[in-house]
């Protein structure tokens, strides 16, 4: 089954093409970082606007990368929830008029869920249970998918997500969006020790960025070195983010874990997830960066599998700002799950 | 044109700059039928054109021009008609024609009158108005272009003159104009695809791929060079859409 995959939650324009659940023909991006770095932050009005402008040109060279024309597309997946409205609807309208146009089946997704599915990609052989920490700037979830349909949030940001606090230390410090990269190179160049930075540990599984980010901010604003400061945010920020992943496996009894959203491409949370995995013995999943950032490849994986349960939306179907993970479940069909993984 | 439907031309006419959505499905001459549904854009529009397409036999394949108010107006609104209409011309390979909403609302008035004023209810208590003048060929051309202003501040049409207006409470005094009032009462997306269709003949171009709503005014933003503590207060509100789904999904 040909998959067509749209997502527009935040400020990329993302259109995808599969052949099947982890096989992606192509997948392309179209990042808006340029037309929202001059306001030092993302503009819903600029997204909203940019996304009808690119959401066209963005199937258009899904589909010529995968060599195929729309009449050879079997079905449609696209993200409704949750994210920007104004920016969700763009994409969720393009999608149903494919779906509509073509009459093709068409099934909406949740972007969070799709980070986690993201795992699956070029991983046929992947199987559930698996625990995956979204860390992005938009999100940071700690998501159990026991079974494939079967998605929990085991811990959440309670406030900032990881990599909106990595962006506003970066401002602070008078770096360029996005701040995420930026300050990781300045972190390099520092020493952790040399300024006090706590461990933001709340309940169980929680997590709490927002007062870490006030004091790397304030250090910063004393005047302290801006590289020592980067350092040991980072070094805080990455010790919670794999202690939260340890402790989680743990509680849900998984071996297998992942990481998701664009704070992978952190190389300093990979590699102490890498570390702290092999040391409890559990086998760490790090999809390529381009499937850890927001992307449609990932809305098609979880969609094939969405399609394969027999869930499929109809043109009614609306966008939502908000919406809970997991609160759509399915079932696979053994006679797909047996050789689907 | 394309054959399919009976052989006659069938344009498909959409409206969603106002509260809701508004299509209709006419012939070569401007006639057909048309739908509104009351509901959010995005849930109601395609629904409502699937239904008037299978009611009347035809396929989206079988369209020849796909006409789409482009604003201004709702701004949510024009996004999903704009986007909606372009992807199913594209998908069905059909050509598809953005025309100005005042414009085609101006051609609710009656034939013989020569100056409309067409004024619309933005939001609160204002409104966008637009003068037309008949012209040449009998065609309504616009005056100036579209101007928001409250409502007290619309001028009036006078004898001689037709008003269309989806707000005529708005319209100080309106029972005492002697020009002629027109209240469209779902007739907004036949005027879009009659508008279309005559553009379509004179010589529009296939805007399919690269359309986009005419917005009234830039986005609402300031620039905001950086300096925390001046988070990004829209990537805040983003950070917590999400993190209030996943929130919910723990009780």
């Amino acid at each position: 089954m040909k998959i067509l995959a749209l997502d527009t939650s935040f400020d990329d324009t993302a259109a995808a093409v599969l052949d099947g659940p982890c096989s992606v023909l192509s997948s392309v991006v179209s990042s808006q970082h340029e037309a929202h770095r001059a306001f030092g932050g993302v503009v819903p009005e600029v997204a909203s606007r940019l996304h009808v402008e690119r959401i066209l040109p963005a199937i258009d060279e899904a589909l010529a990368r995968a060599r195929l024309t729309i009449d050879a597309i079997d079905a449609v997946a696209v993200t409704n929830r949750p994210g920007l409205l104004g920016s969700l609807l763009v994409g969720l309208d393009a999608g149903k008029a494919v779906a509509f146009a073509r009459r093709i089946p068409l099934v909406c997704v949740h972007h969070i869920e799709a980070h986690l599915y993201a795992l699956f990609l070029d991983r046929p052989d992947l199987r559930p249970p698996v625990l995956c920490v979204v860390a992005s700037g938009g999100h940071t979830s700690l998501v159990l998918l026991r079974r494939h349909g079967d998605m929990t949030v085991m811990g959440r940001t309670l406030d900032d997500a990881a990599g909106e606090a990595f962006d506003k230390v970066a401002r602070a410090a008078g770096l360029e969006l996005p701040g995420g990269p930026a300050l990781s190179a300045l972190a390099d160049r520092g020493d952790p020790a040399a300024v006090a930075m706590p461990v933001p540990e709340v309940g169980e599984l929680d997590f709490s960025f927002s007062g870490l980010k006030t004091h790397a901010a304030r250090l910063l604003g004393e005047g302290a070195p801006p590289a020592d400061v980067a350092a040991a945010f980072q070094r805080s920020v990455v010790t919670v983010l794999v202690r939260r992943m340890i402790a989680a496996s743990r509680a849900a009894g998984v071996t297998t874990v992942g990481l998701g959203g664009g704070v992978a491409a952190n190389a300093a949370w990979r590699s102490a997830a890498g570390e702290a995995a092999r040391a409890e013995g559990l086998d760490l999943v790090v999809p390529p960066f381009a499937y850890c950032t927001d992307n449609a490849a990932m809305v098609g994986c979880l969609g094939h599998f969405m399609l394969d349960a027999g869930l499929c939306d109809g043109l009614e179907t609306d966008a939502a700002s908000t919406a809970a993970v997991g609160a759509v479940s399915f079932e696979i069909p053994p006679e797909i799950g047996s050789h689907a993984p | 044109m394309r054959g399919g439907y009976a052989g006659a031309v069938l344009v498909l006419g959409i409206d969603t700059a106002g509260r809701n959505a508004s299509v209709a499905l006419v012939d070569g001459d401007g006639i057909g039928e048309t739908r509104e549904r009351v509901g959010p854009h995005s849930a109601t529009l395609l629904p409502v054109t699937a239904e008037l397409l299978r009611d009347h036999g035809a396929r989206p394949e079988d369209l020849d021009l796909i006409g789409v108010s482009r604003g201004p107006g709702s701004y949510t609104g024009l996004r999903v008609g704009v986007v909606s209409a372009k992807t199913l011309g594209w998908a069905t390979r059909t050509p598809v024609v953005g025309v100005p909403t005042l414009e085609a609302r101006a051609r609710l008035a009656p034939g013989r009158v020569p100056r409309v004023l067409v004024a619309l209810h933005a939001y609160k208590k204002r409104m966008l108005y637009q003068w037309f003048t008949r012209g040449r060929g009998d065609v309504l051309e616009p005056e100036a272009v579209p101007a928001l202003v409250q409502a007290a501040e619309v001028p009036r049409a006078g004898a001689g003159e037709a008003v269309v207006t989806d707000a005529p409470e708005l319209l100080d005094g309106i029972d005492s104009w002697r020009a002629e009032v027109v209240v469209p009462l779902g007739t907004a997306a036949q005027a879009v695809a009659a508008l279309a269709l005559a553009r379509w003949r004179l010589d529009a171009r296939d805007e399919a791929c690269s359309l986009t709503p005419v917005y009234l005014r830039p986005p609402p933003v300031t620039l905001k060079p950086g300096g925390f503590p001046h988070p990004g207060a829209h990537a805040h509100a983003h950070a917590h859409a999400h993190d209030k789904g996943q929130g919910q999904n723990r009780t």
